[in-house]
């Protein structure tokens, strides 16, 4: 057959280039989107249709006066927002010899937390930006708790239109020093600072000359370091949500799911969650050949040395480790559907790959996103609001809090009749069920008291503690 | 000695195996996906166009279920007007992996005798593929369908989800589609609706070649330069594939050193000038010439803002 077979033996280039996921803090008026398209241009991303569209609209359309504006390459979409969509993250990509970037881009504005929380959670690093002639401001401590309270750690702060203040160092010192103030009680672990103008490309992709004050890396150079600061310790947990059970035939059974935390190797002893069987790994099966270990992200099939049951949304982890079974849950929610939460509903919780059953059993706090996550109390859950909130779940699920595992510690709620995602959850404590004392003799008062408030009540959903145990 | 050796190649191996590399990275984020949907959805399918993307996309699918075969079908919309060499590669390759091949045409089409040259792109790309890809998912009553989309195509397919939702009639509302947190998917649908999914969302031209040349995954010849015959129609070089193409007055087909971007129907698939014919020649090419991969596309070009539409109305 005549089909092209590569000449093998060739190693890519960037064989050892990494991915990193950002996402990008701001408005518009901010130089957001010219920053980005400045990304994309500086990369040498655009294709040379792209440009010519760009140097075309830039004289037709364009706010940057006889240079390129780079914003038409981002904001190209008025049309939709006519259409109303007003859920909108914009991922754009551009790459380094170093590094492959995920810009997740969403609106900075205020009704748009949803948007800002959905690309939070696809990303590892957020770069913030500050207007110069502003300082920080709501909306900047507005994307800073956001960031936090995602679980991001790694903040590259971009003071922007730097130009327009003359290049003074005074104003970017200022500035810094007032983020830092800001937030210090913030979980950031590792905060950049760089002066930069996105319209005149100081110091984008090279350093720039005017403010030779400045001593750090341009933004570019920040970014691609940002694979050094990756390598935080990997946790030492080993989580394995299965996915799918792989059984083409009889000779093979094997599970397959991606590792989200930990490591795993061949011959480890593992346990079953939350049926807690027990069993050996014999093999870890890939495409590409057998693995002796796998890591953290690595896609994989476990085939073990017995035959258990197992079914997707098990969670699988070492022997010797210990996972919560949770059913009564504290947890912080972001809404997103334009319907608000209805207490007396039950909703699924998708955590990995299964979905329970339960409900918001009482609100506990709401939270100021302009005020750093100070607690207010309101009534009820609406769009864009954040929430401390107590779920009870019909059945207990293997779970972690979000700081200890952000992907075991998360989940999405799902509204039963429509199937609209309506918010997404972190985890931050669990009442663990004790699996090893089940069946805990309830009084025959508090068996009356049961049935009676079900039958009388039936509104209040009462889970039925004769079936709990 | 030797065990100083089995070192160096355990070093080099490792090295060389770095399963940190931002392909692997995407690959197992694609995998993922399919796992996902595999588990989730009652009968799924994959749309296959012979492409360089859906050879990467199948090439995924295969790894996500290794040691099995696929667990859906591949489903190729054939307009009756792709190049002979995509179709001769299609079958054999699909034979070579053990796939089930589910290829449907529009009978209405055929019955219509649709012939791009006289109808136009648009009414063609429309019966022939939106219309017969809409009569196939009906048919055979999927639930989800693979597509080989990126987000870097095109400027409005950057807030494309990588579960696109659908409704019974397979339209795109750009109010339903739902947010995507983390990698949690809501696989929740009503029946009748139906969601397309995108596994190579985050990957981006470059990437694909990358990784073809990575993976060594075969390719249709049409990729790589040789001489075909061709005609220049208002700047775009067209090959003459087969006796169907109207050659008009004065027009004869000349053999020039070609290869092409993307592959469609023939008629509406514009080849460029070259001499690359090996993967490595075209990648290195593409990184000098940086044209966007759309430009040889003829059906983008019919009407302002068509992508658009076309999502709208079901097509990819």
């Amino acid at each position: 057959m005549s089909a092209i077979q590569p000449i093998s033996n060739v190693i890519p280039m960037n064989e050892t280039k990494k991915l990193l996921r950002l996402m990008t803090c701001g408005s518009v008026d901010d130089g957001k989107s010219t920053l980005i398209g400045r990304l994309l241009y500086d990369t040498q991303s655009l294709f040379d249709d792209q440009l010519a569209l760009l140097e075309d609209e830039s004289k037709r359309i364009g706010n940057a006066g006889d240079a390129l504006d780079f914003s038409l390459l981002v904001d190209g979409l008025q049309s939709e927002r006519e259409q109303g969509i007003t859920i909108d993250v914009a991922y754009r990509y551009f790459s380094t010899d170093q590094t492959k970037f995920i810009i997740a881009d969403s609106p900075g504005h205020e009704q748009y937390t949803r948007n800002m929380v959905t690309a939070a959670s696809h990303s590892s690093v957020a770069l913030i930006l500050i207007d110069a002639r502003k300082g920080v401001i709501t909306q900047t401590k507005r994307h800073a708790y956001l960031c936090s309270l995602m679980g991001i750690e790694t903040v590259i702060v971009a003071v922007n239109k730097i130009d327009l203040v003359d290049y003074q160092e005074s104003v970017y010192e200022s500035i810094k020093q007032d983020f830092l103030q800001m937030s210090h009680t913030l979980a950031f672990r590792h905060i950049d600072f760089v002066p930069v103008s996105a319209l005149r490309g100081d110091n984008i992709a090279s350093r720039s000359e005017q403010m030779p004050w400045y001593q750090g890396e341009f933004l570019l150079r920040l970014l691609d370091n940002m694979n050094i600061c990756d390598a935080t310790p990997a946790s030492e947990s080993f989580r394995f949500p299965v996915q799918y059970v792989n059984r083409p035939d009889q000779a093979f059974r094997g599970f397959s799911g991606t590792v989200v935390s930990g490591t795993i190797r061949q011959g480890d002893e593992i346990l079953v969650l939350p049926s807690q069987k027990r069993a050996n790994v014999i093999e870890i099966v890939t495409f590409d050949g057998n693995l002796s270990r796998a890591v953290e992200g690595e896609a994989i099939t476990l085939v073990l040395d017995r035959e258990i049951d197992i079914s997707r949304g098990d969670v699988v982890i070492h022997a010797h480790q210990d996972m919560a079974l949770g059913q009564l849950v504290k947890a912080e929610l972001v809404w997103l559907n334009e319907t608000a939460l209805q207490l007396d509903r039950q909703y699924d919780f998708l955590f990995s790959h299964r979905a329970i059953q339960g409900r918001i059993a009482s609100v506990d706090a709401h939270i100021d996103i302009h005020e750093l996550g100070a607690k207010v109390s309101k009534d009820g859950i609406a769009l864009n609001d954040i929430a401390e909130v107590s779920i009870q779940l019909q059945e207990a699920v293997p779970l972690d809090t979000f700081e200890q595992h952000s992907s075991t510690g998360s989940f999405i709620m799902i509204d039963r009749i429509s199937h609209d995602t309506v918010a997404g959850g972190m985890i931050r404590s669990i009442d663990n069920v004790d699996h090893r004392e089940t069946n805990e003799t309830l009084s025959e008062f508090e068996l009356e008291l049961n049935q009676l408030i079900r039958k009388h009540f039936p509104h209040w959903q009462a889970l039925d503690v004769r079936k709990q145990s | 000695m030797i065990l100083l050796r089995i070192n160096q190649l355990e070093i080099a191996m490792s090295l060389s195996n770095d399963r940190r590399t931002y392909l692997k990275q995407l690959e197992n984020e694609s995998i993922y996906i399919f796992r996902e949907v595999a588990a989730a959805f009652q009968n799924p399918v994959m749309l296959y166009s012979i492409g360089k993307d859906s050879s990467v996309l199948l090439h995924l699918a295969r790894k996500a279920f290794y040691p099995g075969k696929l667990p859906f079908p591949i489903l190729h919309v054939d307009t009756g007007w792709k190049f002979k060499e995509m179709i001769s590669f299609r079958d054999q390759f699909i034979k070579k992996i053990g796939a089930e091949l589910i290829v449907h045409q529009n009978p209405e089409g055929v019955a219509m005798d649709i012939n791009p040259f006289i109808h136009g792109s648009a009414v063609h790309t429309d019966i022939m593929k939106t219309q017969g890809l809409k009569q196939a998912l009906d048919q055979y009553q999927f639930d989800a369908a693979f597509g080989g989309a990126r987000r870097d195509e095109e400027k409005s397919r950057a807030k494309e989800r990588i579960f696109s939702f659908r409704d019974a009639h397979h339209r795109w509302d750009p109010k339903k589609q739902r947010p995507e947190l983390w990698n949690k998917f809501n696989t929740q649908i009503t029946k009748g609706e139906s969601i397309r999914v995108f596994p190579l969302s985050n990957w981006t031209e470059q990437d694909i070649w990358d990784y073809i040349l990575q993976e060594n995954i075969e390719l249709v010849p049409l990729y790589l330069a040789q001489p075909r015959p061709v005609v220049e129609r208002n700047g775009t070089l067209l090959m003459v594939d087969d006796g169907r193409f109207p050659l008009e007055k004065g027009e004869e087909p000349e053999y020039r050193s070609v290869r092409f971007r993307t592959l469609g129907c023939y008629p509406l698939t514009g080849a460029i000038e070259s001499t690359a014919n090996t993967l490595e020649s075209v990648v290195h090419e593409m990184a000098q010439s940086r044209h966007s991969e759309r430009q040889g596309r003829l059906i983008d070009s019919d009407q302002a803002g068509s992508m658009e539409r076309k999502k709208r109305e079901g097509y990819f």
